[in-house]
């Protein structure tokens, strides 16, 4: 080899290891073969494995799977205690005796303790009683027809608007029976979303016009006219106009100047302006 | 924090007419004769609360937006409810305007008052209308009498209208003849006496402003 280009080479590793170099290794993936200490959770019935022993993006679909199966068993739960509900079969149950009902007895023994502690008691549309059962809690208190009427009634009187139908037909069983029933008490608007809003229908003035009266009402347009133009108008016809005070601009009282004095100029009266220069000649 | 009103639109003032018993019923009955359901009970919202934002009437009364405001644009078109704002200054400098919905019954029974004899003068035009229609008519001659005129023609001896120009048999037209107006008239003055009882009643208790 040339001597010189082995110098070179020796010159060139010197200036290299001179300058600073920051290395970062990569992390080596335990792989599952390679690993010999790594645990393993077997699967128990469909529930998915647990969290902490896994990191990365698998574990954390599984835990959402997890949550899933979870809150898929309340939700059945919930429609199979309204559903009861709303049959007319109200009696509350233990949480065994809906897990029966609702064929879900295969559930883990950590759902279950879920389900007790936490999601049941915590649901706003379940209510638990003393003795530590559950029943379906309707979002309004009435049961029946009277009941239904009385809130309505209440709702009109106080000012405090209207009651969403689907609330209703959670809360009264055989809600659509009863609705039918009161079908003249009750003023029905329809929401763009489909939704409906009840409102009690009060006939203590049944006032009632024909259609055709109400279409000369609405041909008759005032959205341009001023109001100054409108009392004019009754008062062209002989009729009374009532005005409201507070769109009338007050009244300025009308100042009055001073009547200004003219200077009076005196009039000269009985020559008395020359009577310096009158002369008497008596003698 | 100061308060400033604008000068077109301003709540009642003190003194003013206000929605005393008379007033406020003459407003619903209004509403219920010549409104669809759904603005009565906006309007029973804003009498029972005076002056009432838009965001508060969508949360009571639980309407979507756009149903709202179609109620609301057509009774403050008519005159039934009036829009204010108030701007209220905060600490910063920074004014802030509040919109709100409340009632002025003064106009309100003017409205009322305008529109109801406008509507009895189309009645009666629609009347004067019928009666000078031409609905008898001649076969032979084509000549054609109103209701009144066919008087003339009535023949006492016979029970019958003749032509007075060719001596024909007048008919008649059934299709061209309006249906009683004068029914008509009558049949909404009777439907309309609760607010015209109301007007009555509100003019002898409120101050009111002669011609």
């Amino acid at each position: 080899m040339d001597p010189a280009l082995l110098r070179e080479r020796e010159l060139f590793q010197k200036r290299a290891f001179a300058v600073p170099v920051i290395e970062t290794k990569k992390r080596k993936e335990e792989s599952s073969s390679n690993a010999p200490d790594a645990k393993r959770m077997r699967p128990s019935g469909n529930e998915s494995m647990s969290s902490s022993m896994y990191s990365g993006p698998r574990s954390a679909s599984m835990s959402a799977a997890a949550s899933a199966f979870k809150f898929g068993v309340l939700t059945k739960i919930v429609k199979h205690l309204r559903q009861k509900f709303q049959d007319g079969e109200d009696s509350p149950l233990t949480m065994e005796e809906i897990l029966d009902e609702t064929n879900q007895l295969d559930v883990s023994g950590k759902t279950r303790q879920w389900l007790l502690a936490e999601a049941l008691p915590n649901n706003p549309k379940i209510e638990a009683t003393l003795d530590g059962k559950f029943q379906f809690k309707p979002p309004l208190r009435c049961r029946d027809k009277k009941s239904l009427l009385r809130l309505l009634k209440q709702h009109d009187l106080k000012g405090m608007g209207g009651i969403l139908r689907d609330d209703v037909v959670e809360s009264v069983p055989h809600a659509e029976r009863v609705l039918k029933t009161l079908d003249s008490e009750i003023v029905t608007i329809n929401r763009q979303d489909k939704k409906k809003v009840l409102f009690y229908n009060d006939r203590h003035a049944d006032l009632v016009v024909d259609e055709e009266f109400q279409k000369l009402w609405r041909a008759v347009a005032v959205d341009g006219i001023d109001d100054a133009k409108i009392e004019e108008y009754l008062d062209k016809q002989g009729i009374r106009s009532m005005s409201d005070q507070s769109s009338k601009k007050p009244v300025q009282p009308i100042q009055r100047r001073k009547a200004q004095r003219k200077k009076q100029i005196k009039k000269p009266k009985d020559n008395e302006h020359i009577a310096s220069d009158l002369k008497i000649y008596d003698d | 924090m100061e308060e400033e009103r604008r000068n077109d639109e301003t709540t009642s003032a003190p003194g003013s007419v206000d929605g005393g018993d008379i007033l406020k019923k003459l407003a619903r009955a209004v509403v219920k004769l010549f409104y669809k359901p759904k603005d009565l009970l906006i309007l029973d919202m804003i009498i029972k609360e005076e002056r009432v934002t838009e965001k508060r009437l969508e949360d009571i009364l639980q309407f979507d937006r756009p149903l709202l405001r179609s109620s609301l644009s057509a009774l403050r078109n008519d005159r039934m409810i009036t829009f204010g704002s108030d701007k209220v200054s905060g600490g910063d400098g920074k004014g802030v305007r509040t919109d709100f919905y409340y009632i002025q019954y003064g106009k309100l029974a003017n409205v009322v008052k305008y529109k109801l004899d406008n509507v009895r003068r189309r009645l009666d035009t629609l009347e004067r209308d019928a009666n000078t229609m031409n609905s008898f008519y001649c076969d032979s001659c084509n000549k054609s009498w109103t209701d009144l005129e066919a008087g003339e023609l009535f023949n006492i001896y016979n029970y019958s209208l003749k032509c007075n120009l060719c001596g024909s048999q007048v008919k008649e037209d059934v299709s061209r003849a309006l249906p009683s107006s004068r029914n008509t008239v009558m049949k909404f003055n009777m439907q309309a006496s609760p607010l015209y009882d109301l007007l009555e009643q509100a003019e002898a208790v409120y101050p009111t402003v002669t011609g």
